[in-house]
């Protein structure tokens, strides 16, 4: 029964389908990230964000990925850009894809300040990028090498980035179902009311109603979109829908960047094009499909990769209180535009052998974005923490402790003290046990 | 099959049910807000912030008229009124301080020009007497603008005395009538800047990003708040930047003993500019009654105007020089500290937050 229920899954996996998918979203997925590094250049975002800061934050286990020298760093930039050219024309491809996945998440991994889904989403489908063979048609790779275009490739190429997709788009769902969300549409009706000014539908985001029913719409559309979007017969009504939810996003939400054309663009993965290889003359010796083949170690890889991608957004169950309040377990879990957080820290240093203490104001070593991250997430706090103790031990030539005195505000119910103002920083590490210096919310 | 059927029956009625009222169709249910007007509350603001410079450049105006007449003859009498006019200045000052950080203001660094202290009397000193300076240039700031004038006009004990030394010496005279004509060039400028094209820009960014004008204006009175009255007048005097140890002469006026009124007129400043230029006139405290902004069960507009009001009353009580209540009176003014403190919570996080408005330019997908 099992040996058959796996050979079934087998054959599934295996069985021939049209590579259209894959070009199209290789196409897509190159332009689309180089328009987006594009516009992150242009908005002088790299010097910005990297080299403008004395200090970046990082992610746990990441805190060897430093900062390199400025003209390195715009090289390794330039070269991301350039692999995400390559990638869409399909040239060089598997050298493109790795170097693509390499960059930019070695981009991402400099300050966890600008930690955004989408990156990381695109982080995600770049590593699935590199084992699927996308550049077999419609790519200059296969001119370059005279190689025979290839009609079809194996169905679970084609799978995966499904996959993927229809995760997120149900991880985002259900993570919505909570009850600010759904009873308070918080925390849609804060931020709605601060868009009136958009032409047309301004007016309408002044109304509580309006906040409930996108707060109930995109809970339902997230749910079910990633399902809707397999099922050929609701495959094109969903994606119309999805523009237009993902294009709203984009006209009320400009602060989300380029989250709903990353959406638009990769969802496109969902059709078939088998109109787009028609054309393509049947290689019957290129039958055996994609490389690289299913029994190499690429099936393990990403039997590991999808398991690890459903546990990572569930992890936070293993983590008492209020998800939002104490964010461990937050990142990594499609959890977009779900709170309104604000939050105030200041750090206290005290030297108590020579009675020695001073406030330390971040927003003079920060820069705004740093700040309101850092004020919102524990372990970022720890880290500014941390990074005190080293540098006032340094110049005080002692041991100090390190206070913080935080307040946070979450869907606008009013700030409370955030941290226990008590604890020596200093002294406490960053782990994956829970943090007790976190007060709680209620 | 059915049921997932049936379910994208029902997100696809969610879905365009959504884009019906998008398209046009306003639900008329009995939860509806009126609408709030917000170009209403820039317009409030535009006109009050005209205003406070508009009295600025008069009262740095006549200060410098009043310097020029004190150069010219420097008497017990010419130095009172130049005393008192420099006091207007500064007050009218603290009005403009809280909009420091975008338009008219920050391109022309006003507060840094204007009211960087505490002055560098020894560069004062050295700068009169050679006459190599460059007004503005980063190294002269703390030896210009309105605390090196009031250095001047109190460098001696008496007032008898300061009459003297500009009589017998030309040099002062030119240095303070240089650096007054620069404070009245730039406050003249800064006037005429937002009074003729800026206010009508600040009307039109009627949207809540980081550009709009609501958020130049909660972000620049943030900073000016937290760094400049919170810190400036009454934090670092009292020694929280210097391991505990107080700063007396760190305070804003330590010459003439206005920082006590100084301190007083910022917080008045930031009240009005919270609550709009008259009562019930469209304002950001408005605003906050309009999204219902609660604070601890209360509405968050009355909390903050509440706690501004204690805080006045508090400087009010202060019967001596701030700087030596603040070293005499440690708990109180730990106490004050600490008030000060929670305005910037109430400012920073909760009005900020309540308003949706944003801090940065950056991408950001939900705080």
């Amino acid at each position: 029964m099992a040996t058959d229920l796996i050979q079934k899954t087998n054959s599934i996996l295996k069985r021939s389908l049209s590579i259209g998918p894959l070009v199209v979203f290789r196409i897509g997925f190159g332009l689309m990230a180089f328009m987006s590094l594009l516009r992150f250049y242009h908005n002088g975002w790299v010097k910005e964000q990297f080299l403008d800061s004395a200090f970046h934050f990082k992610y746990f286990g990441f805190h060897w990925v430093g900062v390199a020298e400025p003209p390195v760093l715009y090289g390794l930039f330039f070269l991301l850009m350039a692999s995400a050219l390559c990638v869409a024309l399909g040239l060089l491809y598997r050298i493109a894809a790795v170097l693509f996945f390499v960059l930019f998440t070695y981009f991402e991994l400099l300050d966890a300040t600008y930690y955004l889904n989408h990156y990381y989403f695109i982080s995600c489908c770049a590593f699935l990028l590199i084992f699927i063979p996308a550049h077999h048609a419609f790519s200059i790779d296969q001119k370059l090498f005279g190689w025979k275009p290839r009609k079809e490739v194996a169905a679970w190429t084609i799978y995966t980035l499904r996959i993927q997709f229809t995760l997120l788009y149900f991880f985002a769902g259900i993570a919505k179902i909570q009850p600010d969300w759904l009873l308070e549409a918080l925390p849609l009706s804060i931020w709605l009311r601060a868009r009136t000014d958009l032409p047309l539908i301004g007016p309408l985001l002044d109304y509580e109603a309006t906040a409930y029913m996108m707060s109930w719409g995109g809970m339902l559309f997230d749910v079910f979109a990633g399902f809707l979007l397999l099922i050929p017969k609701t495959r094109t009504f969903t994606w119309i829908i999805a523009a237009v939810f993902h294009g709203l996003t984009a006209i009320i939400f400009p602060q989300i960047g380029v989250f709903p054309y990353v959406m638009m663009v990769g969802t496109l993965v969902y059709f078939p094009w088998t109109n787009l290889t028609q054309k393509i003359t049947s290689q019957l010796s290129d039958k055996q499909t994609a490389t690289p083949a299913l029994t190499s170690i690429v099936p393990y890889v990403l039997s590991l990769y999808f398991i690890l991608q459903v546990i990572i957004p569930l992890r936070h169950h293993l983590y008492n209180g209020n998800l939002f309040w104490h964010e461990q377990g937050f990142r990594f879990s499609w959890r977009v535009m779900l709170m309104e957080k604000a939050g105030y820290c200041e750090f206290e240093v005290v030297d108590t052998k020579h009675n020695r203490r001073t406030m330390v104001r971040p927003s003079d070593h920060l820069n705004a974005q740093q700040e309101k991250m850092m004020a919102t997430q524990p372990d970022l706090i720890l880290q500014y923490a941390h990074h005190l103790s080293r540098e006032y031990s340094e110049s005080w030539q002692t041991e100090v402790e390190v206070y913080a005195h935080c307040w946070c505000s979450l869907n606008g119910r009013g700030s409370k003290p955030y941290i226990n103002s008590d604890i020596n920083l200093a002294k406490e590490r960053d782990s994956f046990s829970p943090k007790t210096w976190i007060l709680p919310f209620d | 099959m059915n049921i997932f059927l049936m379910k994208s029956i029902n997100t696809t009625l969610a879905v365009i049910a959504l884009c019906f009222v998008f398209v046009g169709c306003s639900p008329d249910d009995g939860s509806s807000t009126p609408d709030f007007d917000r170009e209403a509350v820039l317009v409030d603001q535009s006109d009050l912030i005209v205003n406070n410079f508009s009295t600025l450049k008069v009262a740095t105006e006549s200060l410098n008229n009043s310097i020029i007449d004190f150069v010219n003859s420097p008497t017990v009498t010419s130095l009172e009124s130049t005393r008192s006019a420099l006091y207007e200045a500064r007050i009218a000052y603290q009005m403009c301080s809280p909009y420091s950080s975008f338009g008219p203001s920050n391109s022309s660094a006003l507060r840094t020009e204007l009211n960087t202290y505490p002055s560098d009397t020894s560069l004062i000193e050295q700068n009169l007497s050679t006459s190599q300076y460059t007004l503005g240039s980063v190294s002269n700031l703390d030896a210009q603008g309105y605390p090196a004038i009031e250095y001047l006009l109190w460098s001696e004990n008496s007032a008898q005395a300061v009459a003297d030394v500009f009589n017998n010496n030309t040099d002062r005279g030119n240095y303070l009538m240089a650096i007054s004509n620069r404070c009245n060039e730039l406050t003249s400028s800064a006037y005429s800047d937002w009074n003729s094209n800026y206010s009508t820009f600040y009307k039109e960014q009627d949207g809540t990003d980081v550009g709009s004008s609501l958020g130049l204006l909660v972000n620049s009175l943030n900073l000016d708040f937290e760094k400049y009255i919170r810190d400036g007048k009454v934090g670092i005097p009292l020694g929280i930047r210097s391991l505990g140890n107080p700063l007396p002469g760190h305070i804003e006026a330590p010459y003439s003993g206005n920082s006590k009124a100084l301190l007083k007129t910022s917080l008045e400043g930031l009240l009005l500019i919270i609550e709009g230029s008259a009562n019930n006139s469209p304002s950001l405290s408005s605003y906050m009654d309009h999204v219902d902004a609660q604070y601890n069960g209360s509405a968050l507009s009355g909390v903050i105007r509440n706690h501004i009001n204690g805080l006045i009353n508090q400087v009010d009580a202060v019967d001596r020089p701030l700087e030596t209540w603040l070293i005499e009176e440690s708990s109180a003014a730990d106490q004050l500290y600490a008030d000060l403190q929670q305005l910037v919570i109430y400012l920073k996080v909760d009005m900020t937050s309540s308003l949706g408005i944003l801090i940065s330019y950056q991408d950001t997908d939900g705080d």
